[in-house]
C-alpha cells in the first residue's frame, strides 16, 4: 500500500509543482493519474519512485516513509520493490536487448545462469525473445517499449510505475501495452500509470482514477 | 547474464570512439615522456659509470693561460708522495681533418703498463697483442670507422703530423658499441705513434693522472701537488663529476621542456574530459540509479572504468617507449640528447629501470585524470534522477 500525506513539491521557492497531495494506492490495484501536460503528474510519480525528493510531506510504502530515505535506502527501495516504465526510451543504446534487461539484475546477486533464465522468461512473456541479441537501434518503437517493460519486471518488483507509457507508441502498440498491463495486474502487482492518453478512458482494469490539475488532486 | 565486470566492459565498449581517442592521446604522451625518461636514465648511468673509472686527480701544466704538455719527470716526482698509489702519464689530443671539418680524439696507450693492457683486453675481446704491435696499428671508434669507410680507408689511414710528414697507421679493429658514448670519435694507438702524430716530444705527456686509495689522504696529496709546481692545474674527480652533472642538467632542460609540453597537452585532455562528461554519461548514471545502483557504486564503477583506460594506456606507452628506445635506438630523440656536433654517435641505450620516476609519472597521469572524471560524475550522480532524464 502506498499512502501519500500532505505532499508538496516547490520549485524556485514559490512555484508549487505539487500542493497538499493526499492519496492512497491499494496493493494489487491499477491506479491512474491523469491530467494535462505540466499538471505535476510526472513529478508525483518521480517522488513515488524516490528519484526526486518532495519539499514536504510523506510517502509511506508499506508503512515506511520513503521521502526520508537517504541514497542507500532509496536505491535499495528502487532495486527491490520498484519497476519503472518510462515515457522516453531510456535504454543503453549500444547494448543488446538481453544486456539491457539484465542490467536490472546486476545488483541482485543471482548467478549468471539464473539471470539468463529470468531474462529469457520475461522476454518470452513480452514476445521479444527473438530480439534478445538485437541492438536497441534496430528495434521498432513498440519493441523498445517492451524492452523497457521487461527490464522493469525482470526483478519481480511489487510496484510498477508507468510514466506516459503510450506516448511514443502507435495505437496498435498502445493496445498491446494495455494487454501487458492486464497480465501484470493479474500477478497481483500494484500499478500506477501517469497519462493523458485517452486510450485509458473507460478501461475496466483501472481500479482508481485521480485527476491532477496545477499540482492539486481534484 | 551481466555481472558488474561485464557491465564495466560493455560501458567501456559503448563509449569506444571517445575512449579510443583518449587512449591514443594518452599512450602517445606516455610514450614520449617514458622515452625521454629512458634515454635520460641510460645516459646518466653511462656517464656515472664513466666517472667511476676516472682518476682521483688529473694534473695539467699551464703557462700564461695556455695548456702545455707535462714533462715525464713529474710522474717520478708524484709517485713519491705519500698516499699516491698510482701515477700515469696520458697522451691524447685532437686530430683535425679539415676537408670534412671533423675531429678525432687520438689516445696513446702504453701497452707495457699492466693496468692499461688489462683494461684494453677487457674492452677488446680476443685482442692479439702481437699482431697489434707487429705494425703501426690503431683501434677506432664506430663514428671514426664510418668516416673512414666513407672515404675508402678500409685498411689504414695516413695521418699528417704537424711536421707535415706522413704517418700510415693500420686499422686493427673497432671499439665495441657499448663504449660509443665516450669512444665514438676515439682512436687508440701505441703511445709513441700518438706522440708523433700529435707533435709531442718523447718525454712529454698531455697530462698526468694520480690515484689515491685512502680518501683521507686526498686533501694532503692535493696540497702537495699545488706546492710542487707553480704552473700546475689540478682537476679532481669531483670537478669532472660537476662537469657531467652540468652536461646532464642541460640535457635535463630538454627533458623538462618536453615534460612541460606533454603536461600542457595532458591538461587540455583533462579539461576536455572534464567538460565532455556528456549527456550520455548523465543518462547512463540516471538509468543505473533508477535500477537501484547507489551513488558510491556508480562512482566506483566509473573510477574502475577510467582507471582501466588510463592504466592500459600507461602500460602501452611504457612498452612502446621501451621498444622505441631500446630496440629501435630512439630515432630523432637520440639526436636531441646526443647531438651531431662532430661524428654521428652510435650509442645503444641500456635499460636502467628507474621505478621511482616511472611510478611518479604514473601518478601524475592517473590522479589528475581520475579527478577530472570524478568531479563532474559526482555532480551528476548527486543530481536528482528526474532532473537528468527529464
Amino acid at each position: 500500500m502506498i499512502e501519500i500525506k500532505e505532499l508538496c513539491k516547490i520549485y524556485d521557492d514559490d512555484f508549487y509543482s505539487l500542493k497538499d497531495i493526499n492519496l492512497l494506492f491499494k496493493t494489487g490495484e491499477l491506479s491512474l493519474i491523469y491530467g494535462e501536460s505540466g499538471s505535476g503528474k510526472s513529478t508525483l510519480l518521480s517522488i513515488i519512485a524516490a528519484i526526486s525528493k518532495p519539499t514536504s510531506g510523506e510517502i509511506r510504502v508499506d508503512g515506511e516513509n520513503i521521502a526520508a530515505y537517504n541514497d542507500y535506502f532509496a536505491s535499495s527501495y528502487r532495486e527491490k520493490q520498484l519497476g519503472f516504465i518510462t515515457q522516453e526510451f531510456h535504454l543503453f543504446e549500444s547494448f543488446s536487448v538481453a544486456q539491457n534487461i539484465s542490467v536490472a539484475l546486476t545488483l541482485s546477486g543471482i548467478s549468471l545462469q539464473e539471470s539468463k533464465e529470468k531474462v529469457l522468461n520475461i522476454a518470452k512473456k513480452l514476445g521479444i525473445e527473438h530480439k534478445l541479441q538485437s541492438k536497441i537501434s534496430s528495434l521498432s518503437g513498440g519493441e523498445k517499449q517492451r524492452c523497457i517493460i521487461a527490464r522493469a519486471l525482470v526483478n519481480e518488483p511489487q510496484i510498477i510505475l508507468c510514466d506516459e507509457p503510450t506516448a511514443n507508441l502507435d495505437r496498435s502498440n498502445a493496445l498491446k501495452f494495455i494487454e501487458i498491463l492486464k497480465e501484470i495486474k493479474r500477478e497481483g502487482k500494484s500499478i500506477i500509470v501517469v497519462t493523458h492518453d485517452t486510450i485509458f478512458d473507460n478501461l475496466d482494469i483501472v481500479d482508481a482514477r485521480f485527476k491532477i490539475k496545477d499540482g492539486v488532486i481534484e | 547474464m551481466l555481472s558488474k565486470i561485464n557491465l564495466l566492459f560493455l560501458l567501456l565498449y559503448s563509449h569506444k570512439h571517445r575512449n579510443i581517442g583518449i587512449f591514443l592521446i594518452l599512450t602517445l604522451l606516455v610514450t614520449l615522456l617514458s622515452s625521454v625518461l629512458f634515454i635520460a636514465s641510460s645516459i646518466k648511468q653511462e656517464l656515472l659509470q664513466t666517472l667511476d673509472s676516472q682518476a682521483d686527480f688529473t694534473v695539467e701544466r699551464y703557462e700564461a693561460g695556455k695548456l702545455l704538455n707535462t714533462p715525464n719527470t713529474w710522474v717520478d716526482e708524484f709517485i713519491k708522495f705519500n698516499g699516491v698509489t698510482n701515477v700515469q702519464g696520458r697522451v691524447y689530443g685532437i686530430h683535425y681533418y679539415e676537408p670534412k671539418e671533423t675531429y678525432f680524439m687520438i689516445v696513446g696507450i702504453d701497452l707495457y703498463e699492466k693496468q692499461v693492457l688489462s683494461t684494453l683486453e677487457d674492452l677488446m675481446d680476443g685482442l692479439d697483442l702481437e699482431k697489434f704491435l707487429s705494425k703501426k696499428s690503431m683501434i677506432i671508434g664506430r663514428g671514426v670507422k664510418e668516416f673512414f669507410d666513407e672515404y675508402q680507408y678500409k685498411d689504414y689511414y695516413i695521418f699528417r703530423p704537424p711536421d707535415r710528414s706522413r704517418e700510415k697507421i693500420y686499422i686493427y679493429d673497432t671499439l665495441p658499441e657499448e663504449s660509443s658514448l665516450i669512444g665514438n670519435d676515439m682512436i687508440l694507438m701505441e703511445i709513441s705513434n700518438a706522440r708523433k702524430i700529435l707533435g709531442m716530444g718523447e718525454n712529454q705527456f698531455s697530462d698526468i693522472i694520480l690515484e689515491v686509495k685512502n680518501e683521507e689522504e686526498m686533501q694532503k696529496v692535493e696540497e702537495k701537488l699545488i706546492l710542487s709546481h707553480f704552473n700546475i692545474r689540478i682537476i679532481k674527480k669531483s670537478d669532472i663529476e660537476k662537469f657531467y652533472v652540468n652536461l646532464f642538467n642541460y640535457k635535463g632542460g630538454i627533458f623538462l621542456s618536453l615534460f612541460l609540453i606533454s603536461l600542457f597537452a595532458f591538461s587540455i585532455i583533462l579539461y576536455q574530459r572534464y567538460s565532455i562528461v556528456s549527456k550520455m554519461d548523465a543518462k547512463e548514471i540516471a538509468l543505473l540509479r533508477m535500477m537501484g545502483w547507489r551513488i558510491k557504486e556508480i562512482i566506483y564503477l566509473k573510477v574502475v572504468e577510467n582507471f582501466l583506460l588510463i592504466s592500459v594506456a600507461y602500460m602501452m606507452g611504457v612498452i612502446f617507449a621501451y621498444l622505441y628506445v631500446f630496440i629501435f635506438d630512439a630515432p630523432l630523440l637520440k639526436d636531441i640528447f646526443l647531438g651531431f656536433k662532430n661524428l654521428e654517435n652510435h650509442v645503444s641505450f641500456h635499460f636502467y629501470p628507474d621505478i621511482e620516476i616511472l611510478s611518479l609519472l604514473y601518478l601524475v597521469f592517473v590522479i589528475p585524470f581520475l579527478i577530472s572524471i570524478l568531479i563532474p560524475l559526482y555532480k551528476i550522480s548527486v543530481t536528482e534522477i528526474q532532473e537528468v532524464i527529464g
